[in-house]
């Protein structure tokens, strides 16, 4: 369990994260989710204590990072997967990490294993591309064998592959009940790994909420539908209660009536219908609205998601 | 609280291996030591016997006699290996923090001046421990490679060479101060007129290692990764 509480960090006169909170709960992958330079990085550092909050606080299982007695064996993380020195092996590079907690080269070779490295294991990693290297910060991630994983934009730099890889890893680090917090700004990525997101815009909460939620609320909810006879169709559905936008392209956009019951009366009043089809906003559609109108929504979502919850 | 207490050989038994593996994991240390070596034998060959062919001990006065130092000519060519341990200390902390893999170190091991110490334990205990933890102090001071090896050589190479081209008494009076100085004075057999004893000089010799990793365990705390 991560917990972040009103977590401010300012560089400077730049405000990174501002007045922050929230919790991440185990057994599930949680997303983070904002643009570019919105602040996940900044606060995964605060998390794990490299980086010291101008105010708030986070902890890791109820405790500060720093007051954890033997960290790798709670938390595994990965930042930055070229923060590795290019002159060493990979086995080194893993040995020198486990060595500072006391954990033994078995280990390391398991985690190799794991990961998918252990016929590149004695090789420099200078050589190795992003994707070996992403897997080589994971491996350093799961060590300890740690409860709480965080990983910055896993899937950065990745061939379909190792994204594939990636998705199924997290799944099942999930699975297992453990605290699986993954940043990314790719709304798509999420999508498809996440349980749940938590996203932030300029450094504050926009919505926190399960991945379900966030397909229900979004606004583009309807039904397309082309006839040649539009505008009498348009005043039936009227008459039904449906909600219809013309189209530019002479559609009709309908909500309030789902797609069988609009067939149903068209077919009723012999009225052609060329086209008929439920339309639903992608997440991508969703996580725009979301972090175009971050003002309206940051009261919003947040408080229907914990009633929802 | 007793938990704490239990714990912290474990810690730092862990952050001295984990240094340990670092240092002999990469190629440069071997390339320091391998260069602080052939510099060290070489050189001190080279002047020794330079100083030997050009002097001639029968025709030499009673106090020039007196004052032949053999072992510190020997030595000369420390001056320049030193540089190279130097190098190894600025190395140890500042290639962390330009590849950000201090970050996984600080993660791995949140109390930070276990982590220095151990760099020094380790960096330093191999040999000239002064000038390998001095660069390791100016490494986490200044955490950029070329800005820490510039400032290493400007402190124990030019500021000294400056310092001896002054007019008497003010090379000593400064003089006396500079680490390699202090250095040579510490392993000198005839001190030299207006330089400190060799028991001071190693005082001196201390100090900056103390003072370089002072500032660095002030700082390492207070400042973000």
């Amino acid at each position: 369990m991560i917990e972040v509480h009103e977590l401010t960090k300012r560089y400077g006169a730049a405000v990174a994260v501002d007045g922050l909170s929230f919790t991440v709960h185990p057994g599930r992958v949680t997303g983070f989710l904002g643009p570019n330079g919105a602040g996940k990085s900044t606060t995964m550092r605060v998390v794990l204590g490299l980086d010291a909050p101008t105010s708030g606080r986070a902890s890791v299982n109820g405790r500060p990072y720093q007051r954890l007695r033997r960290p790798l064996y709670e938390v595994g993380a990965l930042l930055d997967a070229g923060a590795v020195h290019g002159g060493r092996t990979a086995r080194s590079h893993l040995l020198s990490i486990a060595a500072s907690d006391g954990i033994g080269r078995r280990r390391v070779d398991e985690v190799l294993g794991l990961v998918g490295l252990d016929s590149v294991a004695g090789r420099r990693v200078r050589g190795f591309s992003l994707g070996m290297k992403q897997r080589l910060g994971i491996a350093a991630a799961l060590l300890g064998d740690p409860g709480v994983l965080m990983f910055d934009e896993p899937v950065n730099g990745l061939d379909p592959e190792g994204v594939h890889w990636i998705r199924g890893l997290l799944k099942s680090l999930a699975g297992q009940g453990r605290t699986v917090f993954v940043s990314s700004h790719l709304m798509s990525e999420m999508a498809l790994t996440a349980d749940h997101l938590i996203v932030i815009g300029r450094g504050q909460l926009i919505a926190d909420a399960p991945i379900a939620e966030f397909v229900r609320r979004s606004s583009r909810h309807d039904v397309l539908v082309r006839s040649p006879a539009g505008g009498q169709l348009a005043v039936l559905l009227a008459q039904r209660g449906a909600a219809v936008t013309a189209e530019t392209d002479g559609g009709l956009a309908v909500t309030g009536l789902d797609a069988p019951a609009i067939g149903d009366l068209a077919s009723a009043h012999h009225i052609t219908v060329h086209e008929l089809s439920p339309r639903h906003a992608s997440l991508e559609e969703a996580f725009m609205e979301l972090t175009r109108d971050s003002v309206d929504y940051h009261a919003d979502l947040p408080a229907h998601a914990r009633k929802a919850a | 609280m007793t938990t704490i207490t239990a714990r912290a050989p474990a810690r730092a038994r862990g952050a001295l291996a984990a240094e340990w593996i670092k240092l002999r994991s990469v190629r440069s240390t071997y390339l320091a030591l391998a260069a602080a070596a052939v510099t060290a034998i070489a050189l001190g060959y080279v002047i020794t016997h330079y100083v030997a062919s050009t002097t001639n001990w029968a025709t030499l006065s009673p106090a020039k006699k007196a004052n032949w130092d053999p072992v510190s000519y020997s030595l000369a060519g420390l001056a320049i290996a030193q540089l190279a341990f130097g190098v190894l200390g600025v190395l140890a902390i500042s290639s962390e923090h330009t590849t950000g893999l201090i970050r996984t170190t600080f993660a791995a091991l949140p109390r930070r001046r276990a982590v220095l110490a151990a760099k020094a334990a380790v960096a330093g205990g191999l040999y000239l421990a002064v000038i390998t933890v001095v660069g390791l102090g100016l490494g986490a001071i200044i955490r950029h490679s070329a800005g820490a090896i510039a400032a290493l050589f400007g402190l124990v190479f030019l500021i000294p060479q400056v310092i001896h081209v002054m007019p008497a008494p003010w090379d000593a009076r400064i003089g006396k101060y500079m680490l390699d100085n202090a250095g040579q004075q510490m392993t000198a057999l005839h001190g030299a007129p207006g330089f400190f004893s060799p028991g001071l000089s190693l005082l001196v010799c201390l100090a900056y290692p103390a003072a370089a990793l002072a500032t660095a365990g002030f700082l390492i705390t207070r400042r973000d990764a």
